[in-house]
């Protein structure tokens, strides 16, 4: 299971799409804030395989949500790879700074992101 | 002399007063005693001497044997009395009047055992009554005689006892009040003396101390002598001399911090008035930025409805926090404020423009993908502008980042070869085109102090721009040469392509600023930004001559 956290609905469906076209059979689940990421995290959601994880998000943001699951001896040694859409070579300082797993800088084209998306996966889930 | 020994002289002379008092006293009571004993055993002497003539006088008459033995009983008892009295006068005068009275008084003994024993024989024989009466009357005048001698030696040893009383007590009396006065009158000179030292030297320091307590630390206290007021006022004059070199160091300390403050409120002075006027700079700035940026977010709301629209008014506020910058480049805060406000514009640049363009070009291409064969040629062409519109706006973006990346770099100079560095651009731009013939003309040896990487910008896009204005020249030239003016190296580009409009030579330089249409030549309209840039940070200047149709020149200088 993967889970997305990304607070543009838009965004998650876009994921979800590339996702889908790699051609792995995968189960998603998302939310849409950092705060209910978190309690979907601790209760019930059961442990995801793998999480994308979007920075820029109103309250809670990624950074703050990245340093949680890795203070959380249950969450801490789960695959967190940061998905933004920002150019900035700040933000992908701050996530690895913050033990980020891997960093996806959103492209343009729908093809281009599954194939970074796949390359991920196959870096954290081989099988 | 100090105070202390003349008190202690006046201690001395106290005690050996009550010394003397007492050693006269006693000598005066050992006196009176004497002379106590002495009239005493003379007034026995009297009292006896008298009853033995009573006793003698009662013989006489009666011729009593008894009689006889009570006289010769107190005859012997005087002989006693003046054996102690020759022990108890110690005066030569008297000792000789006692022996006088130790003769008289045997012969008085022998004189009355003569009329005695002319009595008995008177009784016994028959002698002449007239006769032994005529013996015993001889015999007593001579006796009376005696005694009446003894009795004016016992009235002079009474007289001279009353002497030695009457000497006990002038001694004893005399004596005291003499020494009594000489201590008083010793001990009121002392004093006197004493006092009038004190009060003369004690208002000479309480004068002194007054001067001194006035501001006069040069005052000295001049009290002579080897008491303790002359070491109170050497003391005195030592804390004088202390406190005067304390009271200098003060001084000293007190005119060094006057200046030291003098100084700083100087500078404050200076510092407010740069502030000030620094402050007024930064009121007009601030006032024509906010008026500007007011004037443009009235812009920005009307322009905000298409795509394109919000393009200009990026463009706008783009062009504005350049402007400002432009301006505000004299102060340093300045500076600060427009970068804080460029970059997070950069920032909303980069996510929140680069988002909804991925939402629009990902379901186009979904579109394009899964829906193609729902589509007509009319929509399917329709659908590929919209892709094509993504990307230009992608690369609008990137270039912008590009843009604010080069503003805010750290410039490294570097020794930079410019010929060679525009050679291999010009082959990079030839295998990109290997369809064009253009000729180049590099001037050799060129070079520059500036920043290799930064340079290479310049000229990329410098010789891209003037590969890309001569794509319809039909012998298109580019020549990069150099001249001096004023010390100073000036760079330049020239083509012989499409030209522009010296009118609008300015705004060439100015981000998304165009001088010709998307249709015609491609590009975003920032390199020339970007290279304006680069200049302007080297310290140089930038600028272009060119006209309609007969190509372009760029000039560039880098310090």
């Amino acid at each position: 299971m993967i889970f997305i956290v990304d607070d543009s609905p838009t965004d998650i469906e876009l994921t979800t799409i590339a996702l889908k076209a790699i051609g792995r059979e995968i189960v998603v689940r998302s939310a849409t804030d950092g705060k209910s990421a978190l309690a979907m995290l601790r209760n019930g959601l059961g442990m995801p395989e793998l999480i994308l994880l979007d920075l820029k998000m109103p309250g809670m943001g990624g950074i703050e949500v990245l340093r949680e699951i890795r203070t959380d001896d249950r969450l801490r040694d789960l695959p967190v790879v940061v998905v933004t859409s920002s150019a900035l070579e700040s933000d992908r300082v701050d996530a690895i700074a913050a033990e980020a797993s891997d960093y996806i800088q959103k492209p343009l084209g729908l093809d281009q992101f599954s194939k970074d998306l796949e390359s991920v996966l196959h870096r954290w889930l081989p099988n | 002399m100090q105070i202390k020994q003349r008190l202690k002289i006046n201690a001395i002379a106290s005690a050996i007063t009550v010394f003397i008092i007492i050693i006269v006293s006693s000598l005066t009571l050992y006196k009176i005693y004497q002379a106590v004993e002495e009239s005493n055993i003379a007034n026995r002497l009297m009292a006896t001497t008298l009853e033995r003539v009573a006793l003698r006088i009662d013989y006489q008459r009666t011729g009593d044997k008894r009689a006889k033995e009570q006289w010769v009983a107190k005859h012997e008892q005087l002989g006693q009395l003046l054996k102690e009295a020759s022990h108890i006068f110690r005066d030569a005068e008297d000792k000789k009047t006692i022996n006088e009275m130790i003769n008289t008084q045997e012969s008085v003994g022998r004189i009355f055992a003569a009329i005695v024993s002319n009595r008995e024989e008177k009784l016994s024989g028959p002698h002449h009554a007239d006769l032994s009466q005529e013996v015993e009357n001889l015999l007593l005048s001579q006796l009376n005689m005696r005694v009446y001698t003894n009795t004016l030696q016992v009235g002079k040893l009474q007289k001279s006892s009353t002497e030695v009383l009457f000497s006990a007590l002038r001694l004893g009396g005399g004596g005291i009040v003499s020494v009594l006065a000489i201590l008083i009158a010793a001990a009121v000179i002392n004093s006197w003396t004493m006092s009038r030292a004190i009060t003369n030297r004690v208002r000479m320091l309480r004068d002194g101390a007054l001067v001194i307590g006035g501001g006069d630390l040069d005052h000295k206290i001049d009290v002579k002598g080897d008491d303790e007021f002359a070491e109170l006022s050497d003391a005195f004059n030592d804390m004088t001399v202390k406190l005067r070199g304390s009271y200098h160091d003060l001084e000293r300390e007190i005119n060094e911090r006057r200046r030291a403050d003098e100084q700083l409120q100087k500078a404050y002075g200076e510092l407010e008035e740069r502030v000030q006027e620094r402050t007024k700079e930064l009121k007009e700035l601030n006032d024509t930025l906010e008026q500007r940026i007011s004037e443009r977010t009235v812009e920005l709301r009307a322009a905000n409805e298409t795509l394109r629209d919000s393009r200009v008014a990026a463009l706008n506020l783009m062009r504005d926090a350049l402007d400002a910058r432009k301006e505000t480049e004299v102060t340093n805060e300045e500076l600060e404020f427009s970068n804080k406000e460029l970059e997070s514009f950069i920032y909303s640049v980069s996510h929140d423009l680069r988002g909804p363009l991925r939402h629009i070009s990902g379901f186009a291409d979904l579109l394009m993908k899964d829906m193609a064969g729902k589509l007509d040629e009319k929509g399917k062409r329709y659908l590929s502008r919209v892709c094509a519109g993504s990307e230009r706006m992608s690369r609008l973006i990137d270039d912008l980042l590009n843009l604010s990346r080069i503003s805010r770099q750290e410039i490294e100079r570097n020794e930079v070869n410019v010929s060679t560095m525009a050679a291999s651009v010009i082959a990079v731009l030839r295998e990109a085109h290997p369809g064009r013939s253009v000729e180049v003309d590099i001037k050799e040896g060129l070079t520059a102090s500036a920043d290799p990487g930064l340079i290479e910008v310049v000229l990329s896009n410098l010789l891209g721009n003037a590969w890309k204005f001569t794509a319809k020249t039909e012998h298109a030239f580019i020549e990069l040469g150099a001249t001096e003016q004023r010390d100073k190296i000036i760079y330049y580009v020239r083509d012989n392509g499409a030209g522009f409009d010296q009118q609008y030579a300015g705004k060439m330089f100015w981000p998304f600023h165009r001088l010709h249409s998307e249709s015609e030549f491609e590009g975003t309209g920032i390199g020339l930004a970007i290279v304006d840039r680069i200049v302007r940070r080297h310290g140089g200047k930038i600028w272009a001559e060119g006209a309609e149709g007969k190509g372009a020149t760029v000039y560039f200088s880098l310090a």
